[in-house]
Parts: structure tokens; C-alpha cells; sequence
């Protein structure tokens, strides 16, 4: 198993940046994951529930040091200061103008649904597997990759559009 | 005009397509990677180590529990006979002493580190053979013997 984690060093740190949208964190988190992943090597074996847990483990550690961070600091970060970093090396990279608006569209949503965008537009995850990597039930990954996917088309949209379809683009038709 | 489903299928690839390029456009620091990667194969290799040790110490460690095992076994059988020895002739030393002071204790003159006198070197049968009056007539002659028998007197009358 140890011969596949190379391999999954460039997934889990961009997972890491996507979520902490700090290098050095990202880093962090990367090294813990892929050294859990070495003291753990008994009980996976399977390539593709290692890249799940892989992920799985760069999520929780995140909520950890969330948490941590919480108590640390007396003034609590707002979530919306916390989206609003998150993206930025993405953002500074990002060279096309429709990449950059993607980008910079994404960093508005709510945490849960850019996690699970990111999961299933830039990793390929399943419906499955990304419930399986956020430790939420497949329902709510539909739901939220839903309303995420709205959010996304409403603030993408061609503006000449965009007066016409008003809310009716939150949803598809049935 | 509402969008149809094909438009949001579209826009939906679109937006994936754009993501899924500013995606891979992030990558590591080289020299991050290969610390990581560095600390993966020492852990590795510690852990193999790690376990070959283990396996290569069981056998050891059971030889040496089975050796322990077997000298605490001998212990156990060789350690009854000689304290029956010992307790044999502390009973039989105890007797003339009793006859002569009650509350004196007789294994305080019949052991060799406390008492270097050729005298308690010498075997306690000999006492017992020459029956109650040897004791006596030792005592009287020498002073280490009177030393051992006023001690305990002296110790019995300090916790009154």
C-alpha cells in the first residue's frame, strides 16, 4: 500500500488547500494525513478506499483544527472571513478570466457545499463516495451539490440572461 | 424564457470544466513533497523494523519465560527442604534456651551474622547432645552469650 501513497500526495494536498486555503496548513494537514495513512497501512488495502480515507482524514482534521482554533482565540473566526481565504491560492492561480469567476463564485458558497462540489467536480468522486468522505448521509450530498450547482449557474450566468431566468434558474424543471 | 435542462447541463459542465482546470493548476512545493515523501519511507522502515523485531524476539522471549519458569519451579522445590532444615534446628536450639530465659529469642543466638562467637558457629545439636547444662555452663564463662541474652531483656523493658 505504501507504493500507492506517492500517488495520492498531490490529491490530499490540493483537498487540504481547497479546505484550509492556506499553503503551510495545507501542507500540514497533507503530511499528517499521508503519515496516518503509513501507521494505518494494515487496515486499508483496497486503491480506492485509500484515497477515500485519505480524504476523509484531511476533512476531520480540518473540522479539528477548526475547533481548535475556536477555542484558541477569543474573537471566533465568522465563517464568512474563513470562505473568503479558503480560496485564495485558487484564485491566484487561476489564469482564465471564466476560471477565475468559477473560482471565485465558488469561494461564496457555504463550506458543506464547496466540499462537495470540490469532490465530485475536481476529485470525480461518486454521490457515494463523497457522502462516504464527509461522513454524511448521500441524500444530503445530492442536496447540497443541488443547491450548490444552482448557487453556481445563477452567479454564472450570461448576464443578457440573467434578468430573464430572475429565480427560476435556482432549480431545474422538472 | 426558462432554461431548459440541456442549458443547465451545459453551464453545470462548464463550471466543473473550469474548476476541475484551476484544480490542477495547484501544486506542491517540490522540496515540501520530498520531505513528505522521505518521512513516509523512514516511517516505513521503522515500522518494518518494528515488526520484524517482534517477530525475531517471540521465540526469545518465550525461551526465557520457559528458563524463568523452570528455575522458579526448582526454587520453589529446593526452598521448602531447606527452610524445614532451618526451622528444625531453631526448635531444637530453642529449648535449653527456653529453659533459661523465656523471652529471650532463640534465633537472635543461633545466627552466624549476628553473632561471631565460636560458640554460635558451632552446630546447635552440639548443645542439644550435651543436654541443658552445656548451655549453662557456656554462659557463665563467656561474655558474648550474657551480651546476647541481656539485650532482648533490655529491648523488652524499653516498649513498657
Amino acid at each position: 500500500m505504501h507504493d500507492q501513497l506517492p500517488d495520492h500526495l498531490l490529491r490530499v494536498y490540493r483537498f487540504a488547500l481547497h479546505l484550509s486555503g492556506d499553503q503551510h496548513l495545507a501542507e500540514d494537514l497533507a503530511q499528517e494525513a499521508m503519515l496516518r495513512a503509513v501507521r494505518a497501512s494494515g487496515s486499508i488495502n483496497e486503491p480506492l478506499a485509500l484515497k477515500i480515507w485519505l480524504l476523509r482524514v484531511v476533512e476531520n482534521m480540518w473540522r479539528d483544527w477548526c475547533r481548535a482554533k475556536l477555542k484558541r482565540t477569543v474573537e471566533a473566526l465568522p465563517e464568512t472571513e474563513i470562505v473568503r481565504d479558503e480560496l485564495e491560492p485558487l484564485e491566484r492561480i487561476a489564469q482564465a478570466e471564466q476560471v477565475a469567476l468559477t473560482v471565485g463564485a465558488m469561494r461564496t458558497l457555504p463550506e458543506r457545499q464547496r466540499s462537495v462540489l470540490h469532490l465530485i467536480a475536481c476529485e470525480e468522486l461518486s454521490i457515494t463516495e463523497t457522502a462516504e468522505v464527509l461522513q454524511i448521509t448521500p441524500e444530503a450530498v445530492r442536496s447540497s451539490l443541488s443547491v450548490a450547482r444552482a448557487r453556481m449557474r445563477k452567479m454564472l450566468q450570461p448576464p443578457e440572461t440573467a434578468s430573464e431566468s430572475g429565480m427560476q434558474n435556482e432549480g431545474r424543471e422538472t | 424564457m426558462k432554461k431548459t435542462n440541456e442549458q443547465f447541463d451545459e453551464l453545470d459542465n462548464a463550471i466543473d470544466r473550469n474548476l476541475l482546470a484551476a484544480h490542477q493548476q495547484v501544486h506542491f512545493r517540490p522540496e515540501w513533497a520530498e520531505g513528505v515523501l522521505r518521512e513516509i519511507a523512514s516511517q516505513d522502515a521503522t515500522k518494518q523494523v518494528t515488526v520484524q523485531r517482534h517477530k525475531s524476539w517471540q521465540p526469545v522471549l518465550a525461551i526465557a519465560a520457559g528458563l524463568l519458569l523452570a528455575v522458579a519451579g526448582s526454587c520453589w522445590l529446593v526452598a521448602p527442604d531447606g527452610l524445614r532444615q532451618q526451622d528444625s534446628k531453631v526448635t531444637v536450639a530453642s529449648r535449653p534456651l527456653d529453659s533459661l530465659e523465656k523471652d529471650t529469642p532463640s534465633l537472635e543466638l543461633n545466627d552466624p551474622a549476628t553473632d561471631s562467637s565460636e560458640n554460635a558457629k558451632s552446630p546447635v545439636a552440639e548443645s542439644v547432645i550435651a543436654g541443658p547444662g552445656y548451655l549453662t555452663s557456656q554462659l557463665s564463662d563467656d561474655v558474648d552469650f550474657e551480651i546476647y541474652v541481656v539485650l532482648p531483656t533490655i529491648n523488652t523493658a524499653s516498649k513498657r
